[in-house]
């Protein structure tokens, strides 16, 4: 609740005058400290009116606090100062090493580039000064010149004193400039005091809504290092827009909005990163503004950020969109002409809800989570193969049929082994055991497991650890191989005469960590490392903790996938890239959902029925005046391209025509394609190859347009299709409408076809037409 | 002087030439039998599908209760009749079909349920065969096809389903569904048995019309991919607890599985010993046997009622004891035994194991043996020793890997040293955690007695004249043997040597798919059989037999032959105990070509021979057509001496089918001739 809490005050209370950050420590007599003065208007939105503030107590060694007056108001901020323990000097590690990131040096498109830049090679984001101070002072090529210092690479490279491919980076009398030059003629040595680090960054504020654009706003960086000490780095730290257009950023780190919108301002330094949320608001509140309605708590959070950036939602879809969006999303088929029929027809202010209710128990609502799941866990590929792939498919459709809690659904998919290739109705002690998991490559080793583990049900993307220290997350290659050594056991084995393995949990296995030459023990992220028991399961402990209700990554990821399954988009995109560098639009929502979702058992139906009952999931998709552009905050509608799947399935069900998929019986439905392939048609509308964990990509392209329009799909169920032509034209007309479009046709489609057969033409081959075209339209081959 | 040697330098020449060419399969191979069993007291007609299959001379059977006559034989198929004795035992029984060039085994099952066949078009739920229980259905499926069959079930009925495809030596890997009428799926398999076969037990909630639809895997499938399907409420055996007894005991035991409450007759093999049965539920009977002094230790089929699946029981020298009551699950509270005891147990549940206490007085060498997937169960057994504090001493998973290259063995073989007098505690488990009600394991501990076995890796050779041919034997040492082991053949043919190989004691390395190294079980050895090229054509059991001296004591033991898994799809001891071996003829060339070839009216056809020269190859090979068939012609081909293949235009002027075969010449002598291809035409 913490973002929401962040905006609701703010509509709640009067003007109100505060100072960030909301506490400050000098470290030294030397220290200062950037603050920032923010004023609150009577609807809430926050200006920084730090120039026209008066300070009193700033010049007093033992002042306990300062406090600010502006605009008749008065704020307070308490102040400690603490003497310094740090060695006098220009400190490399805590003031040259950053100006390397600040300035660019240590992006990963310069020197900080795995291969480093024209023989000269840094750290990335300076993680590592201990390199980067070899990098600089060893080797033949100093760039350092201790007795003339302003004659330093070092120095003249940044200036172009010297030409220097990466071009200008400061001015001689920089402050940049300066710190080098002074730690250069102090002798250019290493840090005596080499355990001192950053070890949090903050910036201030963490939020904020700009009224309109040309507003600016300061920010100020803080960090804390192991020694307890504390120190304004507000102009070492390197600044970057995630939205340039929306928001820009100067290398002082005064921002400036541009353009309605959102985004995030990262702050990045020695290794560590943090990110200020900025949203744009169009320009002053609206008066008319309307007043929504809110179904639930989710619609709290949505309406309440919407109205902060002045954007109207849009209407209520109707009830015809609503039972198709619902039918789709959830079932992957539409509702057939009688269930239309019915939901349109029925008075029942509580239909939506109900139709909620009855969809999630539907058979085929655990179809698609189950095709959903395969898909995720790449089961079917390689050595698994299509058996793999069908036990992993009825897990989980099991799973959801009978509603299992996710964190046991997890658990028991961490805890798998056995055959691949034993479906779970054959063996009752192995029933539903998703054997294949750990399976996905033929060479699937643990730091395979490591990685895919920790992206499909934490959210993190681990992978950049697993070759060095990941530049801006925490996370090392010590927790990297720390982590992989939970799956230090996890074998593949060939047991049976059929040429198809089993997962085992081995008597024995380590994990090496590779530039340490060290076994690593298994070590939890963000958390200790514990020692692996001869007789014992270290994935038990690895489960325990994953799917723990207290694991901040758990429940959040899987409320990110599931919220963008039904709305669109992720509140974090993608889905699987939890990180400080890429928030949250609605973390607030986020974690709301989360607590509800833990609170509720981790029950997947309760959190999707939230979702399904909440007048944002329930908003049409045409957008209004305020809306139109606005993308990242649920205003409306997201209308997206059918899943490859459901396109097929709904193509089956309008024309009567089923599709053959090589390898299933005539009558499987595409999203029961359990394994990989499925044809022409699903690969060019978006069905993933399973090569890599991703998302599908719901972008319309040529190749599904030409298909659509010529392709055997279409020609043959057009073709085939079944049509009751002993019926009259307004039933048929109906009919078709209401099963493809889930609407009668207006008068205007009526009359247009009306017209065709009146003028003589063969009444199949119109009614053929009329299928073609409907299929053909956006109108069904979107969701919307 | 001069010219004699040179002629011998040409010999030795063209026999180190000659040497290096592995001569093509030109033995029978079987690949299909159709259909793959029959009923006991019926004389059916067979069918086998192959190549090399021309001169087929016999087909026998080990037992003599099953007959065989060999009504027709070309290079693809053999039809053959069958009589099968009343009293033959039900289950699989090793067929040799034997002709001039070689021999080769196949499967055969014996039955005791009316058998139909089934009959195509039934590829739709509309056109399922009715299927009456007990049923038995022999059937093939090709790519693609789909075997529907229509039933009914009353409520609360079981009914099993099982496949008899891979395990009988098909090359069916074929997948069942129960689907209601609504052809909504209620119960799927795909792999039950550890060899593909599929098998759903289902308890019908209630009364209706149901089907039953039987594809291959992923809709694979062939022209020879047989499979017997068993459907009904017969009395099916799981198993049997205690699995085994000692010879010239009175056992009771317990034989789990569906439908039991309508078993009355419990036969141990062939007739070796009969039960009585005390009790019987649906679930379980309860039986009483006396095992003969007499009988051989060993694996036997446990018949209940003539059930498609035998129970294994096993027949030891040992005192047994039985926990499958969950006794031993208590690692603190271990069940004690005494040396040498066989434990049976069932690891019912997933992560449950079974421990047992041993005490030893004096340090000392014991083994602990396990047979779980020896006797065709799923448990995949880990056995591990502690001692008396709790700490792992040793362990052992599998013997060997599976590797899908070399036969695996799965089973543990822990030889250890028990360092001192005391309390060991004996730990035996599921590989993989897993637990089932059917996850059988017998556990052999005793005092080690070193030995080996000698196993043939095949169950037939040719051996052509005037070459040298390797035969693989293996050589497996148990319970600490370390010592190497002379291997001899017995009883060989006239005009045939071989000098005995010495078998050192160290497994032999071989690479796996990725290029790893593994090891097999044992030693592998090529004795080498060198044929005159003047010997008798024959046919004989050839006696492998292998000695031994270590610590002291000679072991002599006597080879048994062994299945090579790819062509019988299973890895055991077969039947016979001997290798078969021909003497033959290798042709001076083999010309490998398909089976049919498609053409049209006045069209051309491309057709490839893969050329293998035996004759030393020094000149050219001509190739030409040799047909009857009307309009067909080819123009001769030249081959070099260093080609191996032929890449030939046909071309047909007429539309009837027929055969052709291609010759092989070599300066206008012909040294060998391709099976027949037949034409299929296309207007």
């Amino acid at each position: 609740m913490k973002g929401l809490a962040i905006l609701a005050p703010a509509l709640c209370f009067g003007a109100q005058l505060s100072i960030l950050p909301p506490a400050i420590q000098l470290n030294g007599t030397d220290a200062t400290q950037t603050f920032l003065v923010s004023y609150t208007d009577d609807a809430g939105y926050e200006h920084d009116v730090t120039s026209e503030c008066v300070t009193s107590n700033l010049a007093r060694a033992s002042m306990k606090k300062v406090t600010v007056k502006c605009r008749g108001l008065q704020a307070s901020v308490p102040v400690v100062v603490k003497a310094s323990a740090r060695p006098p000097g220009v400190s490399f590690v805590n003031d040259v090493s950053p100006i390397f990131t600040m300035s660019g040096c240590a992006g990963a498109n310069c020197h900080g580039s795995i291969r480093g830049q024209r023989g000269f090679k840094l750290s990335l984001f300076g993680n590592d000064p201990k390199l980067d101070y070899e990098a600089i002072m060893g080797g033949d090529h100093k760039r350092v010149n201790l007795k003339e210092p302003g004659k330093s690479l070092l120095l003249t490279k940044p200036t172009t004193e010297t030409p220097h491919g990466g071009g200008f980076r400061f001015a001689p009398d920089s402050l940049q400039y300066r710190t080098l030059f002074d730690w250069v003629q102090q002798g250019g040595s290493y840090d005596t005091n080499d355990g001192v680090r950053i070890t949090e960054l903050n910036v201030y504020p963490e939020e904020r809504v700009l009224l309109g654009a040309d507003k600016t706003q300061q920010l100020v960086a803080i960090a804390k290092y192991s020694d307890g000490s504390v120190r304004d780095v507000t102009r070492l730290v390197q600044y970057s827009s995630n939205s340039p257009d929306t928001v820009q950023v100067d290398a002082k780190g005064m921002i400036k909005a541009l353009q309605s919108g959102e985004t995030s301002i990262m702050v990045r330094t020695m290794g560590k990163a943090v990110a200020a949320r900025i949203l744009v608001a169009s320009g002053a509140t609206a008066k008319d503004y309307p007043n929504v309605a809110r179904f639930n708590y989710v619609d709290e959070h949505i309406f309440t950020k919407l109205r902060r950036l002045n954007i109207r939602p849009s209407e209520l879809a109707d009830d015809g969109q609503f039972l198709r969006r619902a039918y789709l999303d959830n079932l992957g088929l539409l509702p057939t002409e009688a269930e239309s029929r019915s939901f349109l027809d029925s008075t029942d202010s509580q239909k939506r809800s109900k139709l909620v209710d009855n969809l999630l128990e539907r058979r085929e609502f655990a179809d698609v989570w189950a095709l959903k799941f395969t898909e995720l866990f790449r089961a079917g590929t390689r050595e698994a193969g299509a058996k793999g792939a069908r036990i992993v498919y009825d897990y989980v459709r099991q799973s959801f049929r009978e509603n299992k809690p996710y964190d046991r659904f997890v658990r028991e998919l961490l805890l798998s082994q056995g055959s691949h290739s034993f479906p779970n109705s054959s063996i009752a002690g192995l029933r539903q055991s998703p054997t294949s998991f750990y399976n996905v490559s033929f060479d699937s080793n643990a730091p395979d497991h490591a990685t895919n583990v920790s992206q499909l049900f934490l959210g993190v993307r681990l992978e950049c650890a697993k070759c060095h220290n990941h530049p801006w997350e925490k996370y090392t290659q010590d927790d990297f191989y720390g982590f992989a050594a939970f799956f230090a056991r996890v074998g593949i084995k060939e047991v049976y005469e059929n040429d198809e393995n089993a997962t085992q949990y081995m008597e024995e296995g380590v994990v090496e960590h590779p530039k340490k030459k060290q076994r690593m023990d298994p070590k939890f992220l963000d958390g200790p490392s514990i020692k692996d028991q001869e007789d014992a399961d270290i994935r038990e402990a690895l489960s325990d903790w994953l799917a723990s209700p207290k694991n901040p990554f758990f429940a959040r990821t899987i409320v990110n996938r599931v919220w963008k399954h039904y709305m669109g988009r992720g509140f974090v995109e993608e889905v699987d890239d939890f990180r400080v560098t890429n928030p949250p639009t609605h973390p607030a929502l986020l974690d709301a959902l989360a607590e509800d979702f833990i609170a509720h058992k981790f029950d997947m139906r309760h959190l999707i029925r939230t979702i399904l009952n909440s007048r944002a999931y329930q908003l049409s998709a045409i957008p209004n005046d305020s809306n139109r552009s606005e993308v990242l905050n649920y205003s409306h509608f997201r209308i997206r391209r059918l899943q490859a799947e459901t396109l097929v399935d709904a193509m089956s069900e309008v024309t009567g025509v089923a599709e053959k998929f090589a390898g299933y019986p005539l009558g499987t439905r595409a999203m029961q394609v359990y394994a990989g392939g499925g044809g022409y048609m699903l690969s060019s509308f978006g069905r993933l190859s399973r090569d890599i964990i991703c998302e599908r990509d719901s972008q319309p392209d040529m190749a599904q347009t030409m298909h659509m329009i010529s392709g055997s799909t279409i020609q043959n169920k057009v073709n085939k299709t079944k049509l009751d032509l002993a019926s009259t034209d307004d039933i048929l007309l109906d009919r078709v409408f209401l099963t493809s479009l889930v609407r009668k046709p207006t008068d205007a489609e009526r009359s247009a076809v009306m017209e065709k057969i009146k003028t003589g033409s063969d009444r199949k081959a119109v009614y053929q037409d009329l299928l073609w075209a409907i299929l053909n339209s956006k109108e069904f081959l979107y969701q919307h | 002087m001069t010219l004699r040697v040179s002629l011998g330098l040409v010999v030795l020449f063209e026999t180190l030439v000659f040497a290096q060419v592995a001569v093509p399969p030109i033995s029978p191979q079987v690949t299909g039998t159709f259909p793959h069993g029959g009923q006991r007291g019926k004389e059916i007609e067979i069918s086998l599908q192959g190549r090399n299959l021309q001169d087929t001379t016999s087909i026998l059977f080990r037992s003599p209760k099953l007959q065989a006559t060999v009504l027709s034989a070309d290079p693809y198929t053999v039809k053959a009749r069958v009589k099968i004795a009343g009293d033959a035992e039900p289950g699989r029984h090793d067929l040799r079909l034997i002709a001039k060039h070689g021999s080769a085994i196949g499967y055969f099952d014996v039955a005791t349920f009316v058998e139909t066949n089934e009959s195509e078009p039934n590829n739709d739920p509309k056109k399922a065969e009715e299927l009456k229980f007990p049923a038995l259905v022999n059937g093939l499926v090709t790519a693609g096809d789909y075997d529907f069959f229509r039933f009914t079930a009353a409520t609360g009925q079981t009914l099993t389903f099982d496949v008899l495809g891979t395990r009988n030596g098909s090359n069916a890997d074929t997948a069942i569904s129960i689907l209601d009428e609504a052809g909504e799926e209620l119960a799927y398999s795909d792999d039950y048995y550890g060899f593909k076969d599929p098998r759903i037990v289902y308890v019908f909630p209630k009364a209706g019309t149901y089907l039953l639809r039987l594809s291959g895997s992923s809709e694979a499938g062939c022209e020879t991919c047989d499979y017997r399907l068993f459907a009904g409420e017969a009395p099916f055996a799981e198993l049997a607890m205690p699995a085994g007894a000692r010879q010239g005991s009175t056992v009771e035991f317990a034989v789990r599985g569906f439908n039991l409450d309508k078993a009355k007759e419990v036969t141990l093999g062939d007739g070796l010993a009969r039960g009585t049965v005390i009790s019987s539920k649906a679930d379980e009977a309860r039986v009483r046997m006396v095992i003969p002094k007499n009988a051989e230790p060993g694996a036997y089929r446990l018949h209940v009622d003539g059930a498609m699946r035998p129970a294994p029981f096993v027949i030891s020298q040992y005192n047994e004891v039985t926990v499958a009551d969950g006794r031993a699950r208590s690692r603190k509270d271990p069940v004690p035994v005494t040396l040498p005891v066989v434990a049976n147990g069932v690891i019912d549940k997933p992560k449950a194991a079974d421990y047992f206490v041993l005490r030893v007085d004096e340090p000392k060498r014991v083994v602990l043996e396990a047979h779980a997937m020896q006797l065709d169960y799923l448990t995949d057994p880990l056995v591990v020793i502690y001692d008396e504090n709790g700490k792992r001493l040793a362990y052992q998973d599998d013997p060997t890997t599976n590797t899908g290259k070399e036969p695996a063995n799965m089973d543990p073989h822990l030889v250890f040293q028990l360092p001192k007098a005391g309390r060991y505690v004996a730990m035996i488990r599921d590989a993989q955690y897993r637990g089932d009600p059917s996850f059988l394991y017998r556990l052999t501990m005793k005092d080690a007695e070193p030995d080996f076995t000698i196993r043939t890796i095949g169950t037939d050779e040719t051996l052509y004249r005037g070459r040298t041919n390797p035969v693989l034997v293996r050589v497996r040492r148990l319970e600490g043997w370390n010592a190497p082991v002379e291997v001899w053949a017995e009883n060989l043919p006239q005009g045939v040597r071989v000098k005995p190989v010495i078998a050192e004691p160290k497994n032999t390395p071989y690479t796996g798919t990725c290029g790893e190294t593994h090891y097999l079980d044992g030693t592998n050895i090529e004795v080498q059989f060198e044929v005159d090229q003047d010997a008798p054509l024959s046919l004989s059991e050839i006696r492998f037999r292998g000695r031994g001296v270590f610590e002291g004591r000679t072991v002599e033991r006597t080879a048994r032959a062994r299945y090579f898994k790819r062509r019988i799809r299973h890895i055991g001891d077969a039947e016979e105990e001997q290798l078969r071996a021909v003497v033959a003829d290798a042709p001076g060339v083999v010309l490998d070509v398909p089976r049919t070839l498609t053409m049209t009216k006045n069209g051309e056809a491309s057709l490839t021979a893969i050329v293998t020269r035996l004759d030393g190859g020094g000149s050219p090979l001509e190739v030409t057509l040799e047909t009857a068939a009307e309009g067909l012609s080819m123009q001769p081909v030249s081959v070099p001496p260093a080609s191996t293949r032929a890449d030939l235009k046909l071309r047909a002027s007429a539309t009837a089918p027929g055969d052709f075969l291609l010759v092989g010449r070599v300066n206008g002598t012909v040294i060998g001739k391709s099976h027949p291809v037949r034409v299929r035409r296309q207007p």
